[in-house]
Parts: structure tokens; C-alpha cells; sequence
């Protein structure tokens, strides 16, 4: 135990990097949740949208726990000299080039891309995704610079998160309330 | 242990609450909550057996245009023939939509389309219908228990569920089943389904997770429940893969029909099963009995293309057509099986056994399926045929009768009145008047005009006299139109006599406008 708790960082820090996690899976939730709108509006009154909606933000809510919990385990695993900003720094990007990559994984369904399959494509993008992961980590660790740089973007990123942290309440509270009702 | 309700401590509410279970099992309350009513058990004291029970058993998707027992080239349904030696087959029976919402809701309101509004394919009915009902009407001595394969009835039975005594969830005779709604949140299915549709996409739409939504793709590799594993362990039984109502559920026929045999003698008395199996809608995964065995010379009529044509092949609308037909076998082989058990165990002797469909399949004019503007007789002839205790003789019924004419029916069986607000009417032979053919029955596709707005987007038919009238609105130039079909004289519906029979269509046509418009004026002024 005195290991790992050695290993362990502020909770601030854990804090901040949970809003990160939220920030790319909310936008991209909401997006997809918003594409759908036009043909939920055809056939749902206002009620079953903000009910349908609330799901969909305590998924993400689940969804962005799942990433979080994935980085927090990989930060225990650090040497303990890497310093807890450095931690939330390469958790930062790690979150946020692991999104880009789904996001494009995504996308392939959409743009019909031919000459590769759906497998071969997710595994392309899962491969540059790590590949970019590693340089960035790399870079981060060398560079005091772009630590400090993506700490100041979590500082902004962790403000709007903020926001999506409250709906997902609000959501939260929604689905119990359909539960008891 | 003495407590003051005055002065309830922490620890006294903690011990009270172990007493929970006590109270569930003494007053049937299951286990998501739903209340049962204290209905007798067949041979317990009180058990009420001068009102009829009744089995809706409504095999999705099943048009009866395919079924041999109403002259199709393939054998599909020696076993529906057998059961209409002994039951009344209503020949000439439509449904009021083309898809489930529509027909399924007309079945169970006996409302038309316009006037429930389950008129979208994952949409619900109007909520004064949560009260307007089959169960809603028997509920008050009828035990009542419902069953589907099909998540979109599933949106329907949570309006109707507070006159259900028992509502058996799809998981609980699925083999697998993927939505994590009907484990988590089977009280609040319909918010609770599309947020989870939403979330894990479908078809071409994106999925609202980024990361967890990956299963699928993956699924050969790391999920040890996949279709996949699943067609390894089913493949002898059904080499076209498992049963499965494409959005995770994967079930055997065998599964439903095995429990719906052993419900019937075991139920309160007297009760009302509504059973909404899935079979044979697409994917049309038959037995391996059933796998090749149309796999014949016989061609069907070729048919005009339609201007809603999806541009399917006509080779490939017949090899489809094959497997549905192969499907249906071996549905009917276990309908077959359900009767025999049902008959030996003497579960009908004091019931109504009624077999139907919501709508029907179109393998034609360059259309595969059932999610079409369209409203050709393979998408509306249904089957009906009912069996009742002391029924001896089969009796055949040819005069034109509509599935909002259900409901009134089994009420009339069960010595209940017909409500006021039902549209339809008792089935001839059931004590309801001798249907002529001069009555009109229509038939509604508008899955793209707004639900609680005036129809002023899709397809109305109206069939009467033998004849097909069948009027597109709102499509655009090109599309939009009137087809006229003598349905006597031309069940195929070859030649399109709008233009030829002048005062006929003119006649149908003026109904059918007039039908539109006070339906319309009917809605804005309600």
C-alpha cells in the first residue's frame, strides 16, 4: 500500500484529468445525439428527448470513468519520479490523441473508404494512435515546454467539462427519477 | 422487537428494510415491480371458468400471400392447413399498416392510424391509448400476460403496461441479448432503448461512444458471446445463423413455443397471452430442415417496377423470397408443434386461440421488405384464423375484415361490450353482423409525416367492393398518384386500372380523398 499511495497524485490532479476524459467523449456524444434530433423530433414529444438525451449523458458519463480509470491505472505504473503534473500532461494527451483516433476509426463508416476494410482500417488508427502517444509521451517527458503548455490547456479544458459535469448530473438525476416514477 | 413509528432509528429502518422481500412475495410483486393481480389459479376455488381464455399468438411479418393454406405455389404451412380444419380462416383479413407500429397498434386499439399515431417505425401511440386498449379493457378480469422478440411492440407494451399483470421481458427467452435496457432499465424501456441506440449507433448511424462502441468491431477477437461464436455453437441447427431480431437478440422459436405451452395450462384463469413472436421477419434464419427445401423450379409472377423501387434485382428478390418461404415452414412446423401440446395438455379447451400478423413482405417491383411506401397485398393480406373451445369444423370466411376488428371481437367472447372509441367491428361468425363487401377498410403508411401533425405525407388504401384503391401524398411529382387493383380478378395486382375504370376510380377516389381530409379535420379540431 505505501507503494502505490506513494505512486498516487493529488486528487486535484486525478480531478482535472476525469474533466479532460469527459471533454472528447460529451462533444462527440452530444454530436451523434444531435445528428439524430431531426427524426426524433418527427415522433417524440419534448419529454422522451430530454429523457433520451439524459441516457445518452450518463452513458457518457460511464464511458468517460472508463477512459479515466484506464489512465489512472497507467499513471500508478509510472516511475515515481515523474511528477504529478508531468502525470496529468501525458494523461491529457494520451486522452485526447486516443479521441482523435476513435473519432476517425468512426468516421471510416461514413466516408466508405474502399481500399482497406473496417478491421484493418480500426487497427491503422489504433497503430498511429499508439505510435503518436509514444512520441508525444516521449516529448513531454523531455520537454518542460509542452508540459507546461498542456497543463494550461487542462486548466481550460477542465472549465468547460465543468459544464458537461453538471448536465451529466442533471441526467443522472433525470434517469433515477424515470426509475422511481 | 418493538418500534415506535414516532421514533424510527437509523438502525430500525436498516432492519425493517430485510423485510422487504417478505412484502414482495405476500403481495406478487415481481421482480422490476410490476404489480400482479390476485387472478386465481385455474383449479384454485374462485377460478373463473365460464369466461373464455384467449391466446393471440402474432408471428411478425407473416403476409399470407405466402401461405400455401391461401394458395401459395409452396407448401409453406401444412400445419396452418391442419389447424383450419378445425377453426374459422378469415380469407380475405388486412392490416392497417404496412409495419409493425401501425399494425400492431390497430391490432391491439382498434384505432386506424390516424388515430393512434404509431405511425413511425420506433415511434408510440398517443397516450390517451395507454387507457384504450385490449388489456386495458380485460384487465379488470382477466389475468394478462404479454411476450415479444420485437424491442418496437416493446415501446407499446410500456404504455400498456399498467394493465399488464405480467410483462415478460425479450431477454427472458433469448439465448443472448446484446441492449443492456432490458436488464437495467425495463421500467422506463423506451427512453431508456433509444438512449442506448443512440449510444451504440446502428446501421449507418454513428455511435454516440467513442471508445466502447468498438465491440462490434472487434467482436471475432474479444467478445465471447459474439453472432459469431454463437452460429459455431447453433451452426448445425440453423446454418444461416441463430434467430435474431437484428438489434442483438438472439433467441430460438423452439424456446418461446416450449414456455408458451407450458404458460397456458399454468396461468390465472381467465387470461389473456398476447405473444408477438418474431419469426419469419427478416433475417430469415430457418431451421436446418427448412434450409433448401423451396430450393425449386417455380419463379413468381414478374411484376411492374414500382416508382418507389429500391432497384432490387429480381434474382435476388426471388432468392430472398426463397428464404422467407423456408422460413415460414418452419415457423408453421412449430406452430404445428405449439397446437399438438397445447391440445394434449388441454390448455384450448377453454380457450381462444387466435393466430395473426401485424403486416405482411413484399419480394416484388424492385422492393425487398416492409419499410416502403407501398401498400401491395403482400404487405397487407394477413393471416387470421381462430379456434375455439367446441370448435369442430373449420369455417371459412371470405368477406373482407380488417385487424382493428380484434379487439372487439375477443370483448364480445369475453362478455364485454364494444368501447365506443374502437373503430372496428365483431368478426363475422363471432356474433358481429355479416360483413359485406361494401364496407370500406383502409390501410395507412406515414412514416415520415410528423406525428402529432395533419397527414399531409404518404400512402392511404382503401380496399372495398374486391377492389384496391391506393393514393400517395405529399412524395412530389412523379410519385404521387392514385392505383386501382381489382382484387378478385387480379390478386397479383398486375394491371394498375386507375386510368381504364373511370367512374370506379373516380368513385374510390373521391371516398378516399373525403376519408383523408376528415381524418385530417377530425385531428385539428380535436
Amino acid at each position: 500500500m505505501a507503494i502505490s499511495s506513494s505512486r498516487l497524485a493529488p486528487k486535484k490532479i486525478y480531478f482535472q484529468l476525469f474533466l479532460v476524459c469527459m471533454l472528447p467523449v460529451h462533444i462527440w456524444a452530444i454530436i451523434i445525439f444531435l445528428r439524430r434530433m431531426d427524426s426524433f423530433t418527427i415522433f417524440m414529444n419534448l419529454t422522451q428527448i430530454i429523457s433520451i438525451a439524459a441516457y445518452v449523458l450518463v452513458y457518457a458519463l460511464m464511458e468517460s470513468l472508463f477512459l479515466f480509470g484506464i489512465l489512472f491505472i497507467g499513471s500508478l505504473i509510472l516511475p515515481r519520479r515523474v511528477s504529478a503534473a508531468r502525470k496529468l500532461a501525458l494523461g491529457t494527451i494520451i486522452a485526447l490523441v486516443a479521441s482523435a483516433a476513435a473519432v476517425l476509426i468512426h468516421f471510416h463508416a461514413i466516408w466508405k473508404v474502399n481500399w482497406i476494410d473496417q478491421k484493418e482500417w480500426t487497427w491503422l488508427w489504433v497503430g498511429v494512435g499508439l505510435l503518436v502517444i509514444a512520441l508525444i509521451s516521449f516529448a513531454v517527458l523531455k520537454s518542460e515546454r509542452l508540459e507546461s503548455w498542456l497543463n494550461a490547456l487542462v486548466e481550460r479544458i477542465s472549465l468547460l467539462s465543468l459544464v458537461y459535469l453538471s448536465a451529466d448530473i442533471l441526467g443522472l438525476m433525470i434517469v433515477l427519477y424515470r426509475q422511481l416514477t | 422487537m418493538s418500534i415506535d413509528p414516532g421514533k424510527l432509528s437509523r438502525r430500525e429502518f436498516l432492519k425493517l428494510l430485510t423485510l422487504l422481500p417478505l412484502i414482495g412475495t405476500s403481495s406478487k410483486i415481481d421482480f422490476f415491480g410490476r404489480t400482479f393481480a390476485s387472478h386465481p389459479s385455474p383449479n384454485q376455488p374462485g377460478a373463473d371458468n365460464t369466461r373464455p381464455n384467449f391466446i393471440i399468438l402474432l408471428f411478425d411479418t407473416l403476409s399470407a400471400q405466402h401461405l400455401s393454406l391461401h394458395g401459395y405455389s409452396r407448401q409453406t404451412t401444412p400445419n396452418l392447413a391442419r389447424f383450419a380444419e378445425h377453426a374459422t380462416v378469415f380469407h380475405q383479413h388486412y392490416a392497417a399498416g404496412n409495419f409493425t407500429l401501425p399494425g400492431t397498434a390497430s391490432l391491439l386499439t382498434s384505432a386506424y392510424p390516424w388515430t393512434h399515431r404509431g405511425l413511425h417505425v420506433l415511434g408510440t401511440v398517443k397516450e390517451e391509448f395507454a387507457v384504450k386498449n385490449l388489456f386495458s379493457e380485460l384487465a379488470d378480469d382477466y389475468f394478462i400476460q404479454t411476450y415479444t422478440h420485437n424491442m418496437l411492440v416493446m415501446s407499446l407494451f410500456q404504455q400498456f403496461q399498467k394493465n399488464l399483470d405480467k410483462l415478460v421481458l425479450p431477454h427472458e427467452l433469448a439465448i443472448l441479448n446484446e441492449p443492456l435496457t432490458d436488464y437495467l432499465f425495463p421500467e422506463d424501456y423506451y427512453a431508456s432503448f433509444w438512449g442506448e441506440r443512440v449510444y451504440r449507433g446502428s446501421g449507418a448511424d454513428l455511435p454516440g461512444s467513442l471508445f466502447l462502441s468498438f465491440r462490434p468491431l472487434f467482436a471475432e477477437d474479444f467478445h465471447p458471446f459474439t453472432p459469431e461464436s454463437l452460429t459455431e455453437k447453433y451452426g448445425e441447427l440453423f446454418p444461416r445463423g441463430l434467430p435474431n431480431n437484428s438489434l442483438g437478440l438472439f433467441f430460438k422459436l423452439e424456446d418461446a413455443i416450449d414456455w408458451i405451452q407450458t404458460q397456458a395450462p399454468a396461468l390465472p384463469q381467465p387470461f389473456l397471452g398476447y405473444y408477438h413472436l418474431l419469426p419469419p421477419h427478416e433475417p430469415y434464419k430457418t431451421r436446418h430442415d427448412f434450409v433448401d427445401r423451396f430450393d425449386d423450379e417455380w419463379r413468381p409472377t414478374l411484376k411492374p417496377e414500382s416508382t418507389f423501387s429500391l432497384g432490387m434485382p429480381q434474382d435476388e428478390l426471388n432468392r430472398r423470397r426463397r428464404w422467407y418461404d423456408e422460413y415460414i415452414a418452419y415457423v408453421d412446423a412449430e406452430f404445428g408443434r405449439l397446437i399438438d401440446n397445447l391440445e394434449r395438455n388441454g390448455a384450448l379447451k377453454n380457450t381462444y386461440l387466435i393466430l395473426t400478423s401485424d403486416h405482411g413482405q413484399l419480394f416484388e417491383r424492385g422492393i425487398h421488405g416492409h419499410v416502403t411506401s407501398t401498400l401491395y397485398h403482400p404487405l397487407l393480406h394477413i393471416p387470421l384464423l381462430i379456434s375455439g373451445p367446441g370448435h369442430r369444423e373449420g369455417v371459412d370466411v371470405t368477406t373482407p375484415t380488417s385487424c382493428i376488428d380484434v379487439l372487439p371481437t375477443v370483448l364480445h367472447l369475453a362478455g364485454k361490450p364494444s368501447p365506443e372509441w374502437a373503430q372496428g367491428q365483431i368478426l363475422p361468425t363471432f356474433g358481429g353482423p355479416h360483413a359485406t363487401p361494401e364496407r370500406s377498410l383502409f390501410a395507412l403508411e406515414a412514416k415520415n409525416n410528423p406525428k402529432m401533425a395533419p397527414l399531409q405525407i404518404g400512402s392511404l388504401a382503401m380496399i372495398k367492393n374486391g377492389h384496391k384503391i391506393v393514393g400517395y401524398f405529399g412524395f412530389g411529382s412523379g410519385r404521387d398518384g392514385y392505383e386501382l387493383y381489382d382484387l378478385q380478378n387480379d390478386p397479383e395486382e398486375m394491371d394498375d386500372l386507375y386510368q381504364d375504370r373511370n367512374s370506379l376510380a373516380q368513385e374510390m377516389k373521391t371516398e378516399l380523398d373525403t376519408k383523408l381530409q376528415q381524418e385530417n379535420r377530425d385531428f385539428t379540431e380535436g
